[in-house]
């Protein structure tokens, strides 16, 4: 097997109870939202088998609730009840030759009562931190009974085709809050002996998946401190467990840190070593492990698996990224790495988003994929576009450009300004996530082999476009969009601003050019997410002195699902940001911006001698109308990472059918 | 008793027949799965039609595949609804109600999360709840926008709906094109009313042209969209008028608001004055001859019938009103009025669940949006068992409820001298008093039972055996803790009450004395107790450690308005702390976000934190072998909603438990 730079990770020199797996690759348990309280889906053994396909080769389904009263989102997957639909998901996942293993438990009083209109139940009561709700405490009966469920749900997984079961010890869990000391203050032999549950689990699932594989993800460190569960405590939980368990996953946090166990890339990588070198002081290890531990790239789980520490690859957000990286890297290629954005993977979420990537769209998505490729090669091989032409250098084009590379069409690239890479050039220049620089590699290499003649410092215009379009050639527009004075953003307050007023720039202006260190900075955020928030992060790095107005009711108000709300907070009040929330501009002085309070008479001035605006671009328009030309990202409508790719993957396929049906 | 007469007199609407003036308008349920409406739409209306609504009007049906903007939108778009459009229909056509669709189109106030394309606007302007650029619609876009709604229209009637509803008020790419502060267009569809007008224009004709003379068409309108630069009442008189003058359409439907701007303004809470939104309704009518709906909160058949008695509409939109009670128009049109159970309009349930992408409910009505589901049956009836209910609050009240219907001999004792238990005291404060109808409503419900309560007295825990009960309920709350920061040596230091005594008004406060508030539950128990305290005239200031003061208010649209009431009595909020003491004329915190500490002088703090169930008669009971249930709070402190649920579930778990105990 060609293995390129990803040796050990192709190892297939590891076994759990008696199975051989394929590679290191361990892809984890994570809501998606594809499938059904009482069944998983085609879409998500689509999804998981593309994953299998790539080179995982231990696979875990969505932790799935094992009783009823527990529903901890809506479509958190019931075993024994959707067990039945179980059997054609492992089916695809063991046809690539990995193993699937469920992932079961109860998230306990950290779930919802939302769809079960039941009460939370919980060791001792405690208050759901998002919801507030309290949940009451567990009776012996029903203790009694939530262990069965455990040994029926794993029994249905395995009767389902499934190598085994995992346990989840760890976030949502209540074998977690039984183990823990903030969550465990009972005085009955469940208290006394806070690993009894844990324990009793095991035991019930051990005997009821016979020869499986039993996994288990353990809670490392609650990350807090004065009660919580601390490596040394974990080490001695796992200690008495080990014999049981085939492999360990450790993550952190618990009822207070949600936004710890899986975050975004502020939290850096390797974030558990201290507490793995504590663990392993207390209680030497011989069970494979894996880590959640922020390293999200494959050349990381390589580099993480060369020191031993680890004998399993957690390369969860790595494959929902890229689910060929693998395959792409052992053929000596490079993969397109995950970014730790968090702003398409994590979906725990009422509004019930499906699980996607941000620069990967087709993740999730993949049935759809499959028939748009599918069909523009075919139309492709019919016949095949001379040449297309994409104008602008940004996500979009540099995707566009990629993506019809594999279909086999010639593409031209051509970027006004100096530098391809548009808005993530910029972002990966200036701003927080060090990771972007990484894609906007992969990106520029793969541009490079595959031979895209990319021209910088060369704008197209309209009658260029035109051009080749009635030449036969197709066009991809993805000129991004600009930050121009509207109604609905503050560069209109310009128009009529007295003498001496600050300065009004967009987010993007502001990155690429940073005010100097100690000017007086006010930024409006009108928009709560994560490229507003970058924008602080990096003005913050500069040194300028700043204020944040937004009209929502807390700063970074859209970060929940990235996991930044809280750390946003915290830097903000740690580097003395004044917050002015529930708050509009509502206009220039000289010196400073006017704000005044959207719920009361308030009104004041703060000093400014820049205003930056994180209202979003306008798309620029102005492509000439041809069936041969489309816009893609920003130019059609400024969204984001998301819409850009897909709309470049899209385009691409349109245009091939476009130039089919006009060769007919 | 010629009550209500107006209420109950028939109207024509178009072609279409009315027998009476109560409209069940338009209103989000998420009962659609995966696009297409199910069985509990077709049990949701019909239970109302039954119940004696005049009209129905269905939640809207999304026109084109570019417009998904929350999960469980219907479809209309796709021609599998039709199925589900023929069981509605049909189930609302069993009585003599007529029915018709909401059809529309959100442009941007949506979200390409479902459909994976861009939104579509008039102008690039986003919008603020939403907050995606739209695409600027271009003419081909229109045109097929148009055809959407021409498609969806004659589809509805082929699926047997009375008529068609255009929403172009709150949420809509007609009210987007309507309105100047999302309207920059410099084309045919931008510019003066005329120009704004257009795309609604053309739909209308469209669809009166697709469905025919005889099904019934409406437009809802806006008359005043409450955000900067948007249509004002003015505009929307105008707009009526224009709509009259063109023809095509048979009556005009009114609301106030912009969905994704000033939600709280549409479905306002019980802050709100009651019929507040009627002046649209009584503006246009002025100006047109078209029958006209008027709508705002009004949940009482005296309301409605008032509204129209001062000419104020022609119908009345009646929503909240008949979720909480489907029965509503045939109680007031037999003299029952005793009989209805009052909407609270405390929006936790309908609007609050609905927020979240969950199915449309009731903080009083367990069985709303649960219609579909298989009636119950009186589990006790065979039995007829004696059951004791300890405690009088909502889950005891509705225990005893669902436990008498069921055929069990209920008896009810509660310690205090009045029934309500926690409600009694949340209704003691002017933006919150409608929260007593609950009380009403259950202490109506009981009596209609034959049940009286026993009040004043309390049980102890030998006095179990004594109620000779085959089993008993508990449900006896729960009770406040002072916690340990509170207190130097187990002494309090200074004066500590929590926000539930305050609520009792028995507490003396020399006015402008300083008050601390601190809240850690996040809900109207804090906040209420911030506006008695202004009342009282104390000079408050709110700590909490959540990043939001008041942040669940948001769940039940009261945040803007006690936000603009607490500014005006010049509280002052405080975030992100954790209190760690209560000295003699201080209170101490600690910010979590930077470590920094904190200080806030106080003569008197009011703690709102989450209480500790009062469970101990459970504990004795099942001790001592009587099967015995708990809940509401004494199971686990939690909102009124849980209460009623687990006090309606009681019967089933009361027969689990005699079936257990049996030897």
């Amino acid at each position: 097997m060609p293995v390129g730079s990803a040796a050990r990770l192709f190892a297939a020199d590891l076994q759990l109870a008696g199975r051989v797996l394929k590679s290191r690759a361990y892809f984890g348990p994570h809501p998606t939202n594809l499938n059904r309280r009482e069944e998983f889906r085609p879409a998500y053994g689509e999804y998981l088998a593309a994953r299998a396909a790539g080179g995982a080769a231990l696979v875990v389904t969505e932790v799935a609730s094992v009783s009823r009263e527990d529903w901890p989102y809506e479509y958190a997957p019931l075993l024994p009840a959707a067990a039945s639909s179980l059997a054609a998901t492992a089916s695809a996942v063991r046809g690539e030759g990995s193993l699937l293993v469920a992932g079961i438990g109860h998230a306990g009083g950290q779930g919802s009562s939302a769809h079960s209109q039941q009460v939370l139940w919980a060791p001792s009561p405690f208050a759901e931190t998002t919801t507030n709700e309290l949940s009451a405490e567990l009776e012996e009966e029903a203790i009694e009974a939530i262990i069965a469920d455990f040994a029926t749900a794993a029994a249905s997984a395995v009767a389902a085709g499934c190598d085994g079961v995992e346990l989840n010890a760890g976030q949502f869990s209540l074998i977690r809050q039984f183990l823990s000391p903030l969550t465990n203050q009972r005085g009955d032999r469940w208290g006394e002996d806070r690993a009894l549950f844990a324990s009793a689990v095991l035991e019930a699932v051990r005997r009821s998946v016979a020869g499986g594989v039993v996994g288990m993800r353990l809670c490392i460190d609650e990350l807090a401190p004065w009660a919580g569960i601390l490596p040394p405590r974990a080490a001695e939980i796992f200690a008495d467990l080990a014999d049981r368990v085939d492999y360990l996953v450790l993550e952190r946090g618990s009822i207070y840190t949600h936004h710890a166990t899986c975050p975004d890339f502020h939290a850096g990588t390797a974030f558990l070593d201290e507490a793995l070198a504590e663990f392993k002081a207390t209680c030497p290890l011989a069970t494979p492990l894996a880590l959640v531990d922020g390293r999200v790239t494959v050349r990381e789980a390589e580099e993480m698996l060369a020191t031993g520490e680890v004998q399993l690859a957690e390369l969860t957000r790595a494959l929902i990224a890229d689910p060929e990286a693998l395959a792409r890297l052992a053929a000596g290629g490079s993969e397109r790495p995950c970014v730790a954005c968090n702003q398409g993977c994590q979906v725990r979420d009422p509004r019930n988003p499906v699980v996607t990537c941000a620069f990967n769209p087709d993740a999730g998505h993949e049935a759809e994929a499959k028939m748009r490729d599918g069909v523009a090669r075919g139309r492709a091989r019919d016949s095949r576009p001379a040449e297309l032409l994409v104008a602008g250098g940004g996500l979009a084009g540099m995707e566009a450009a990629l993506h019809a590379t594999r279909l086999g069409i010639r593409v031209r690239l051509y970027e006004a300004s100096g530098q391809a890479g548009g808005e993530l050039a910029l972002l990966a220049g200036h701003g927080p996530n060090p990771r972007l620089a990484r894609l906007l590699e992969y990106y520029l290499s793969a541009l490079a082999t595959a031979k895209v003649e990319v021209r910088l410092s060369h704008p197209l215009t309209s009658s260029d476009l035109l051009a080749a379009a009635e030449a036969g050639n197709p066009v991809v527009v993805a000129t991004g969009g600009l930050y121009l004075p509207r109604p609905s953003n503050l560069a209109r307050l310009t128009e009529n601003a007295p003498v001496g007023s600050p300065r009004v720039v967009g987010a993007a202006q502001a990155l690429r050019e940073p005010p100097q260190t100690g000017c007086k900075v006010v930024l409006f955020d009108p928009t709560g997410g994560p490229w507003a928030m970058n924008t602080v992060d990096a003005l913050l790095t500069a040194g300028v002195s700043l204020a944040l107005v937004t009209p929502d009711r807390l700063p970074g108000s859209q970060l929940a699902l990235t996991g930044d709300l809280v750390p946003a907070a915290q830097r903000l009040a740690r580097a003395g940001v004044p917050c002015f929330t529930d708050t509009t501009v509502a206009g220039l002085t000289s010196g400073g911006v006017s704000i005044e309070e959207r719920f009361g008479p308030g009104r004041r001035t703060l000093e400014a001698e820049v205003v930056v605006d994180c209202s979003p671009a306008v798309a620029a328009g102005g492509w000439p109308e041809h069936r041969l030309i489309r816009p893609a990202g920003d130019a059609l409508a400024p969204r984001g990472w998301q819409a850009a790719v897909l709309d470049a993957r899209r385009a691409v396929a349109t245009l091939t059918a476009e130039v089919a049906d006009g060769g007919l | 008793m010629a009550a209500f007469k107006r209420l109950f007199s028939p109207i024509e609407i178009g072609r279409m027949h009315l027998e009476n003036r109560i409209v069940f308008s338009a209103h989000l349920t998420n009962f659609a799965v995966d696009g297409l409406p199910t069985t509990a739409h077709a049990a949701y209306y019909e239970a109302r039609a039954r119940g004696g609504a005049g009209l129905i009007i269905t939640e809207e049906h999304s026109v084109h595949p570019s417009d998904w903007p929350y999960e469980k939108m219907i479809h209309g778009f796709r021609p599998e609804v039709l199925v589900g459009y023929r069981q509605i229909t049909r189930a609302v056509h069993r009585h003599p109600a007529k029915v018709i669709a909401q059809i529309n189109h959100n442009g941007p106030q949506a979200s390409s999360m479902y459909s994976r394309l861009p939104v579509l606007g008039p102008s690039q302007v986003p919008d603020p709840l939403f907050r995606e650029v739209p695409k600027e619609a271009g003419a081909a876009d229109l045109a097929e926008v148009v055809r959407g709604y021409q498609l969806v229209a004659a589809r509805a009637i082929e699926g047997g709906f009375d008529g068609v509803e255009l929403q172009c008020s709150h949420s809509s790419i007609v009210r987007a094109f309507l309105s100047p502060a999302s309207n920059q267009r410099e084309d045919g569809y931008g510019g003066d009313l005329w120009g704004r007008s257009r795309l609604m224009r053309e739909i209308v004709t469209g669809v009166r042209q697709a469905i025919g003379p005889d099904p019934a068409l409406g437009v809802r309108l806006s008359g005043d969209e409450m955000i900067e630069g948007g249509t004002g009442l003015q505009e929307a008189v105008e707009l009526a008028r224009m709509l009259e003058a063109e023809g095509g359409i048979d009556y005009i439907n009114t609301s106030i608001g912009v969905a994704t701007a000033s939600l709280y303004t549409i479905e306002a809470s019980m802050s709100f004055s009651p019929g507040y939104a009627l002046f649209i309704a009584s503006a246009i009518r002025k100006a047109v001859n078209l029958p006209v709906v008027g709508v705002g909160r009004i949940k009482d058949p005296l309301q409605a019938e008032k509204a129209l008695a001062a000419g104020h509409c022609d119908l009345v939109g009646m929503v909240r009103a008949q979720i909480a009670d489907p029965d509503l128009a045939a109680k007031a049109r037999t003299g029952r009025t005793r009989d209805i159970r009052l909407c609270l309009s405390c929006n936790q349930e309908c609007v609050g669940r609905v927020g979240m992408n969950r199915w449309l409910g009731c903080i009083e009505n367990p069985s709303a949006g649960r219609e579909s589901l298989v009636p119950r049956a009186p589990v006790l009836r065979a039995s007829a068992p004696k059951v004791a209910v300890i405690g009088a609050g909502p889950a005891g009240c509705q225990a005893a409820i669902a436990l008498s219907r069921a055929g069990a001999s209920v008896a009810l004792v509660e310690a205090a001298e009045q029934l309500g238990g926690q409600l009694a005291l949340a209704g003691r404060v002017a933006s919150r008093a409608e929260f007593w109808d609950l009380v009403r409503n259950q202490r109506n419900e009981l009596a209609a039972l034959g049940i009286e309560p026993e009040l004043g007295r309390a049980v102890g825990p030998d006095d179990l055996g004594l109620l000779g009960a085959d089993a008993v309920v508990v449900a006896t709350g729960s009770r406040d803790v002072t916690p340990g920061w509170a207190m130097e040596d187990g002494v309090r230091r200074m004066r500590i009450v929590s926000a539930r005594q305050l609520m009792t008004r028995s507490l003396g406060l020399p006015s402008g004395a300083k008050a601390v508030v601190y809240d850690e539950v996040g809900f109207h128990q804090a906040t209420s107790a911030a506006e008695l305290l202004w009342e009282m005239g104390a000079e408050v200031h709110f700590a909490t450690p959540l990043l939001v003061a008041g942040q669940d208010l948001g769940i039940t649209l009261d945040y803007e308005t006690f936000r603009m009431r607490a500014a005006a009595h010049g509280v002052e909020f405080h975030t992100a702390l954790i209190a760690t003491g209560a000295g003699a004329r201080s209170a101490t915190f600690v910010n979590h976000l930077d470590g920094g500490e904190f200080e806030l002088e106080a003569d008197l703090l009011v703690l709102s934190l989450h209480a500790t169930a009062d469970d101990s008669l459970y504990k004795v009971a099942r001790s001592s072998g009587i099967p015995a249930l708990r809940i509401g709070d004494a199971l686990s402190p939690r909102r009124a909603h849980a209460a009623i649920i687990e006090g309606n579930l009681a019967p089933e778990r009361v027969a689990e438990l005699l079936q257990a105990a049996r030897p």
